[in-house]
């Protein structure tokens, strides 16, 4: 029983799996779970019937659901990959998703191809931006391993989870409290270390649970040196520190009402860039929120109030540098959802409101010796407000087959609210311009037939738009150190419409679980940096400047897919293989484009050991966009090993694990590796981890 | 002094203080941040006259306003005619020098009711030299003149340019920076003042002369887009625009040609921090 197929009548919040307990006491799984279920069993009894097999599937695997909306997240892992490995592990774990890395610190999730605004990253659906004009600060960051309930791609246009994006959002969802009839403690302490970097991590979570009552709070510390490539070179400027702590509370206030707080707290500091010029000395979350879910009948109501303050501070003090910087950034949103869901038999409708204001602000000082101090704002304080309506309908046409059809319009403004970012613009001919305003349509359409007991068939269409980031639209002079170009912003970017269609077959049978998905996009107006002439850049040595503009159109195609063979009861073997090819509308290939990659594992698991051998390999990427300073990448197959044994003293449970990362000690790099910057060499990670009840 | 003429003091300064702090528009004073070099009667009647400049006298295009008024009624006086003129004497081993600067007569504006004009004085007072400057007024048939001697400083970041013509080697020309007075992140105007030298007592405007212009930061080695070229505008003034992209330290470079399409200066620059 390595994967359940479940969905939740009620958000999935409430249901927390553990090793522990299915691995440990696999023959009171199932009354735990329904400990688990227990609000949801309370609220929501008559719709708790099977979902409709169609491709709304969610894959709950241990501690961690990773699913994939129209493609199944056929994901395993062994015990020790789920307790030892980050948060970006269980990213690359997602079809379609990759990563670019700028160190060993924070990587960037990339979806078919695509990147930053293209692909928003949300937690328990509330929208953060990072506060980092070089995306340093990717929102997955604030979600530690151990606090990670779920990701998933949100692909249709109009649900709760959905933002203004034209091709995917990466959705977190967070552990929450669970109630508990009788009063309960159970916890988790676990420590750790990893060679590559002589990382030493400690980790805990604890929660409290009661009847109408119940609390959980989680922190991790990761404190890292620099690591080392393969071959034995010590990569400079790769060290970090990193402290993470959430608490969760909720309160069932009746029968119908489930009250939720919730806080992030994340602090990371001495954060070493090593493909930047510039590191980080600290960047700082605050997210907190308050939720409020009734349930009544079908009906299902939940109003959600939330903030978030990042602080973003880098630092270049311990490079050598001409001249040193300052480079703070500020990103405040706060943000209301107001989300209704109905489901019927064969009918779910969903309606929700969704409105937030995020203001950015990055400013730039440079320290010239014996001279006045030069000043510019990188990002002018952009106050941007946004507010959606998203309505979505899934239902059954007929026994086999169901549509889903959503739609959304944000309706939303940028606004410079300092003056001097106004000056800016006007110094570089954008004259007369403070901000700008959009209407973004979004429709999206899904037709899933089931035809036969294994097999799936399913095709997607979507249209949607985007407006620029603060970066494409109001960014001034920020350095990219990949093309050594100056990027300028301009806040008269048309919005950038996608048009998707994607089809794909998909089945699950007693040993198999398979799926294969095909996609395209036709991108018109597609934002991207070109060279202008005559503008000098601001950065010392950097090539020119780069503006923003709409290109006539990009293209990109490709596939993701995946099979799980369950050989016998503690072996099974997974693999899973994606593609995306881009050109734009001057047939050169986009950046940042995944060479075709593949993910092999066998693992084994029983009840004390489990063992995991895994392959990651790429092909050689030849068709860099050069323009984006890319350069082709050789090809790489790199081996993981790891092995995990556990015993249990009363209500104790004591997990070891050991992992080889790189077990060649292959010196490589990834093709969406920033500047190159090659990847850890041979590391072994220890871990131990107590989890008691 | 008595004790009540302590208190009574106190009693006037405290009443002055809170007479400040009233919310009472201030009167309109154009001189309020002004440098008042030199206020005296007239002669005429009960007229005073008051000579302000921007900031203390510097090397460069200063800006001098003269104020008539009648110290008794406060009334301005417009309608008379003023002219200014400047010496510097320097003694040199070669005896005694004397030489005049640039100069913009004044003329009555009535939107700060000041007599306004101009004096790009182009060298420093100094233990060798000093400023004379020379106010002469007449209304109707009276008529007056003040003299005095002002200081001039030159600034930390030159406001004036002076150099040979690199055309003929011989022609002595004076670049005065005017605008920007308040430097900004931005489209500044900027705005100079080109004069020749013919004798020691004539500075002329020069006019019909092409500038081309490029700012820089020196740190940076960057410069900015969008500039204007100034261009001219009479008096020896030339107009256009420069663009700051960030605040700090910037070099904004010259290149001047004559009527006759020779270039006189290749680069001359003017440092503006901000």
């Amino acid at each position: 029983m390595n994967k359940i197929n479940f969905i939740p009548p009620t958000p999935s919040g409430y249901w927390e799996g553990s090793i522990y307990y299915k691995n440990i006491k696999m023959k009171n799984f199932v009354s735990l779970f329904l400990i688990g279920l227990w609000p949801a069993l309370m609220l929501a009894q008559p719709s708790l019937s099977v979902q409709p097999k169609d491709s709304l599937r969610t894959y709950q695997l241990e501690t961690v659901t990773v699913s994939n909306e129209a493609i199944d997240g056929v994901v395993k892992g062994t015990q020790s990959q789920l307790t030892t490995d980050n948060v970006e592990h269980f990213l690359k774990k997602l079809y379609g998703v990759d990563l670019i890395n700028r160190g060993v610190y924070a990587a960037e999730p990339v979806y078919r191809g695509m990147s930053g605004e293209r692909v928003p990253v949300t937690i328990n659906n509330m929208k953060i931006f990072g506060a980092c004009t070089d995306k340093m600060d990717p929102v997955n960051s604030y979600v530690s391993a151990n606090n990670l309930k779920s990701i998933k791609v949100v692909k249709d246009a109009g649900s709760a989870e959905s933002m203004n994006s034209t091709s995917g959002v990466i959705a977190f969802k967070t552990k929450m409290p669970v109630f508990s009839n009788q009063p309960k403690w159970s916890g988790q302490l676990g420590g750790g270390y990893r060679s590559v970097n002589a990382e030493y991590n400690g980790q805990f979570s604890t929660s409290y649970s009661a009847a109408n009552w119940a609390i959980r709070s989680n922190g991790t510390y990761r404190k890292a040196e620099n690591y080392v490539a393969g071959g034995g070179k010590e990569v400079l400027f790769s060290q970090y520190e990193k402290t993470n702590l959430a608490v969760s509370a909720s309160s069932l206030l009746n029968e119908h009402t489930i009250l939720n707080a919730g806080y992030i707290f994340d602090l990371a500091q001495n954060v070493g860039y090593p493909a930047l010029p510039m590191d980080v000395s600290t960047a700082r979350g605050n997210i907190y929120s308050v939720s409020m879910n009734n349930y009544v009948g079908n009906n299902q109501f939940e109003v959600k109030l939330y903030g978030s303050n990042i602080l973003h501070v880098m630092d270049d003090s311990q490079r050598t540098v001409i001249m040193r910087m300052d480079m703070p950034g500020w990103s405040n949103t706060y943000g209301a959802i107001l989300n209704w869901t109905k489901e019927l038999e064969k009918n779910t409708w969903s309606t929700s409101l969704d409105y937030y204001i995020n203001q950015s602000r990055a400013e730039m000082t440079m320290f010239p010796e014996g001279e006045i101090p030069m000043y510019m704002l990188t990002w002018p304080d952009v106050l941007k407000n946004s507010i959606t309506i998203a309505f979505s309908n899934k239902r059954m046409l007929a026994e086999n087959t169901s549509l889903a059809l959503s739609a959304k319009i944000e309706l939303g403004s940028n606004k410079i609210k300092d003056e001097f970012g106004v000056k800016q613009l006007q110094a570089i001919g954008i004259l007369g311009v403070t901000g700008n305003e959009f209407v973004l349509p979004s429709v999206s359409t899904e037709f899933v037939q089931h035809i036969s007991l294994n097999l799936d068939w399913n095709i997607m269409a979507a249209f949607g738009q985007r407006q620029g980031s603060v970066s494409e639209g109001f960014g001034y002079y920020l350095f990219n150190s990949q093309d050594n170009y100056d990027y300028i912003g301009d806040p008269r970017l048309a919005t950038e419409t996608t048009y998707r269609l994607e089809t794909g077959l998909s089945g699950s049978g007693k040993k198999t679980d398979w799926s294969m998905q095909v996609f395209g996009y036709h991108i018109p107006n597609y934002i991207i940096g070109v060279i202008k002439e005559g503008y000098s850049p601001m950065t010392i040595g950097a090539s020119g400047v780069k503006f923003y503009i709409n290109l006539p159109y990009a293209q990109m195609v490709g596939f993701e897919g995946g099979l799980g063979y369950k050989l016998n009861k503690v072996l099974n073997f997974n693999t899973q293989v994606q593609y995306t090819y881009g050109v734009d509308s001057n047939d050169e290939p986009l950046p940042l484009l995944p060479p075709l990659k593949n993910t092999t594992q066998i693992d084994f698991n029983n009840s004390k050991w489990s063992v995991g051998v895994e392959l990651r390999s790429a092909l050689a990427q030849n068709n860099p966009r050069v323009g984006f300073g890319e350069t082709a990448t050789p090809g790489y197959s790199i081996f993981n090993l790891d092995v995990g044994y556990k015993f249990l003293i009363s209500n104790t449970a004591l997990q070891l694990s050991v992992q080889a990362k790189n077990l060649l000690d292959q010196y490589y790099w990834d093709h969406l590796d920033f500047n190159n910057i090659p990847s850890p060499g041979r590391s072994l990670n220890f871990s131990i981890l107590i989890s008691w009840k | 002094m008595k004790i009540s003429n302590i208190i009574i003091v106190l009693l006037l300064s405290i009443i002055a203080f809170s007479c400040q702090n009233t919310d009472e528009p201030a009167p309109f004073d154009p001189f309020k941040d002004m440098t008042k070099l030199v206020s005296a009667p007239t002669g005429v009647n009960t007229y005073k006259i008051e000579v302000y400049v921007k900031e203390d006298p510097f090397v460069g295009y200063n800006k001098v306003y003269l104020s008539i008024y009648d110290s008794v009624s406060n009334e301005v006086a417009s309608d008379w005619t003023a002219s200014i003129s400047t010496l510097m004497t320097m003694m040199t081993d070669m005896g005694t020098m004397k030489h005049t600067c640039p100069l913009e007569q004044p003329v009555y504006n009535s939107e700060i009711k000041a007599y306004e004009g101009s004096a790009m004085f182009v060298m420093p007072t100094t233990d060798m030299g000093t400023w004379q400057f020379t106010v002469k007024y007449q209304n109707g048939n009276m008529e007056g003149e003040l003299s005095f001697t002002i200081v001039v400083k030159e600034k930390e970041n030159k406001a004036m340019v002076s150099f040979v013509s690199e055309a003929d080697q011989t022609t002595k020309y004076f670049v005065a920076l005017i605008q920007p007075e308040l430097p900004d992140v931005g489209i500044n105007d900027f705005e100079i003042g080109i004069y020749t030298k013919e004798s020691m007592m004539s500075f002329p405007a020069v006019e019909g002369y092409t500038v081309v212009i490029e700012p820089e930061m020196p740190s940076m080695e960057h410069g900015s887009p969008d500039n204007v070229n100034p261009i001219s505008i009479g008096n020896g003034h030339y107009k256009g625009s420069v663009n700051f992209t960030m605040t700090g330290f910037w070099r904004v470079h010259m290149k001047i040609t004559n009527t006759q399409d020779q270039v006189i200066v290749q680069d001359a620059y003017f440092d503006i921090e901000f």
